[in-house]
């Protein structure tokens, strides 16, 4: 009796062990398919690796995402990226994006069958995953400052498609050609020690907010204005929608406007009072922000050349950047996309390619 | 002259008064500092004023404070009209649903792509609609009380706030929702002096209508039945006096946002002085009600650099104030007056 419940007990026990293993090799293949990331909350997300589908809900993820030769994988972007005629000229498949809003349902991602979303707010970014789907937090400021999460989302990348080679050498490209542009100025700007800070606000014409909508700092905006001497004024404010008076208070010595807008905005600020008594605007020290695919000042395929515009503009005796050159060596490496002369120098000024508004 | 006519001088005049220094001090006060010098040289001496500060004071604060000024006088007024012709002193220019309609009106303009005068225009237009609508649900019940108007107020204001729920769900979250929003907070951000022209012969000829006939509110203020054995049209009289209020209402809510609390506590404010007789009333409601709005929009751009939504700070301010009024009025609770 006692042999012959040994031997079950036995068998029971082989095929315990058998299912076991099966399970654990199971789960050991599972691993190999998913990849864990730390998004920019903190978060560590486990999500597969490779994905086929992707949601970059931010004009910023979205082109970074097609300059690293992701484009088609892209599902879609940020709905007001493609307000900019400039994102379907640049890259014309962007007409068939989806266009995703920061507030789109949970339904809505699962009903386009995304593998991935890369979105700007963690609470939303947590809500998409307790609803099983895969979704990381790419925002556009960090509250310790900036200046190390500049490569944090192409650093995800690399992670995420680790394996593609192409996408690698794009990611080394576009973070060297990012580092090789603040060293320049850094360095020519070190050797001028005499050069003063002077205040520096900056109007944010993506959307159609009016003068007194700004970005509040630990953004690519602060990082960058910090390489050049700048005050980035709008880091004192506590929204990013300061009163004329907040501003006039500082009465800042430059403005920079950047977005799809900024003529109207450069109009307005010319126009209105009392915004066309401020120091910046009286001694005509007000800069465009060119815009590409998306707004120079974004973290974007074009970061270098925000750095070398602001600078050849803030410092015209300093600096002499060929930026119609480089701007057309940036769309055709990130974009494949050629840029005559003209075209290139209606971008850099705030224009469409034919010397027109981007937007009424 | 009686003991209460020199009372009732003694507070117009100290009204006037202060007033007057809440009006220059507006113009004064502000997140943009301007020294005392700087302010009289931009007021009187313009060929040698700094002109940041003269636009800032001239272009900025002037047309906003008058704004104010007068969004201020129509709501309290109206709110003190409506209280004694309703019978109640909880009632506030909200009750007719004319606010909601207005914000209903604004929220469609923005949403359909309106900016600037049009939006206040269609404020105005659903306003008054609004307050149309309310009289004609209130005609359904072929009852004249004035409970069965507020009860229909209450249920088209009602109706009116889901709408404008439903317009801040159909908005474009990215361009529309945050104006709608701002919008229905309150703001005076956006007064011009073209806006002060417009306010300005609505606010006097409604403030000086109802100021003429001050005494018939108070008759209107005792009831039908007491209005007939008077002598009183009460019906002419009664809607005479809401049409005017809604225009008032609809006219500054169209130019200023939703902007509560003003027309509840001001008018308990101008009795826990006078008394409850509207012919001195008036006079003190409206001198409170543009200090108060002033006051309300100093504090609203002058602590941060973002301005503070007006509710908030109406609502702030108006509590407390509230709270001291029953405090003091807990013995008598205004059946004595």
């Amino acid at each position: 009796m006692k042999k012959w419940l040994c031997r079950w007990v036995s068998v029971l026990l082989i095929f315990v062990l058998i299912i076991t293993v099966t399970l654990l090799a199971g789960c050991a293949e599972n691993n190999d398919d998913t990849i864990e990331i730390t998004d920019m909350s903190g978060t560590v997300v486990e999500i597969p690796r490779s994905p086929k589908k992707i949601a970059a809900v931010s004009p910023s993820t979205g082109d970074l995402m097609i300059a690293f030769g992701l484009g088609e994988l892209l599902d879609g972007t940020y709905f007001s990226t493609l307000d900019n005629p400039w994102a379907t000229e640049i890259y014309p498949e962007a007409k068939n994006f989806y266009g995703y809003d920061y507030d789109n349902s949970v339904e809505t991602f699962i009903m386009r069958g995304v593998d991935l979303i890369f979105i700007p707010e963690p609470a939303t970014a947590q809500m998409l995953r307790e609803h099983g789907l895969n979704a990381l937090c790419v925002r556009q400021f960090a509250e310790d400052g900036y200046d190390d999460y500049v490569f944090y989302f192409s650093e995800m990348i690399r992670q995420i498609w680790g394996g593609d080679k192409a996408v690698l050498e794009k990611i080394d490209m576009w973070q060297s050609d990012f580092t090789t542009a603040l060293n320049t100025v850094k360095q020519t700007l070190n050797a001028h020690p005499e050069i003063q800070t002077q205040t520096l606000y900056y109007i944010n014409g993506e959307k159609d907010r009016g003068l007194g909508y700004t970005d509040l700092g630990k953004s690519l905006l602060e990082t960058v204005y910090k390489a050049l001497k700048i005050d980035f004024i709008c880091n004192r404010f506590e929204s990013n929608r300061p009163s004329v008076e907040a501003v006039l208070e500082i009465n800042p010595d430059l403005i920079s406007i950047g977005g799809i807008y900024q003529k109207k905005r450069l109009n307005e600020l010319c126009s209105t009072e009392p915004w066309n008594q401020i120091k910046a605007v009286r001694e005509n020290k007000v800069y465009n922000i060119p815009v590409g695919f998306v707004g120079f000042e974004q973290t974007c395929s074009a970061s270098a050349l925000f750095i070398y515009s602001q600078a050849n503009q803030i410092y015209p005796d300093l600096f002499d950047f060929d930026l119609v050159t480089l701007t057309q060596e940036c769309l055709q490496k990130y974009f494949d996309y050629t840029l005559t002369d003209d075209a290139a120098q209606n971008l850099l000024d705030g224009y469409f390619k034919d010397g027109s508004l981007m937007i009424e | 002259m009686n003991k209460e006519r020199k009372k009732t001088i003694i507070w117009l005049s100290a009204s006037v008064i202060i007033l007057v220094i809440i009006f220059f001090s507006a113009l004064m006060i502000g997140r943009y500092t301007i020294s005392l010098p700087s302010f009289f040289s931009a007021l009187f001496n313009m060929s040698s004023a700094d002109s940041v500060d003269r636009s800032v004071i001239l272009s900025l604060r002037l047309p906003r404070t008058l704004v104010a000024l007068l969004v201020g006088v129509a709501l309290s007024l109206s709110g003190l009209v409506y209280q004694e012709t309703f019978q109640n002193k909880l009632v506030s220019p909200d009750f007719l649903g004319v606010s909601t309609g207005a914000g209903f009106g604004a929220a469609i303009a923005i949403i359909v792509g309106l900016t600037g005068l049009p939006i206040s225009v269609a404020a105005f237009v659903f306003g008054i609609l609004t307050m149309l609508l309310t009289v004609g649900i209130a005609k359904i019940f072929r009852n004249n009380s004035p409970t069965i108007l507020l009860l229909s107020g209450i249920i088209i204001s009602g109706l009116m706030s889901a709408g404008i729920s439903f317009v801040e769900f159909m908005a474009d979250t990215d361009k529309q929702l945050g104006e709608i929003v701002y919008w229905l907070l309150g703001t005076f951000s956006k007064a011009t002096m073209r806006d002060v022209w417009i306010l300005l012969p609505i606010v006097t000829v409604c403030s000086l209508f109802l100021f003429i006939i001050r005494w018939r509110i108070n008759i209107v203020a005792l009831g039908r039945n007491e209005a007939a054995s008077l002598g009183l049209n009460y019906n002419l009289y009664r809607n005479l006096i809401i049409l005017t209020a809604t225009l008032l209402t609809a006219a500054s809510v169209a130019y200023s946002g939703i902007v509560g609390w003003i027309g509840l506590v001001v008018p308990h404010m101008a009795r826990v002085c006078v008394g409850r007789d509207a012919r001195k009333t008036i006079q003190l409601t409206i001198l409170f009600g543009a200090a108060f709005a002033i006051i309300c929009d100093i504090i609203s751009r002058t602590f941060t650099a973002s301005e503070i939504p007006l509710s908030a700070v109406t609502g702030f301010l108006g509590t407390p104030i509230f709270i001291g009024i029953l405090f003091l009025r807990r013995k008598t609770i205004y059946d004595k007056t």
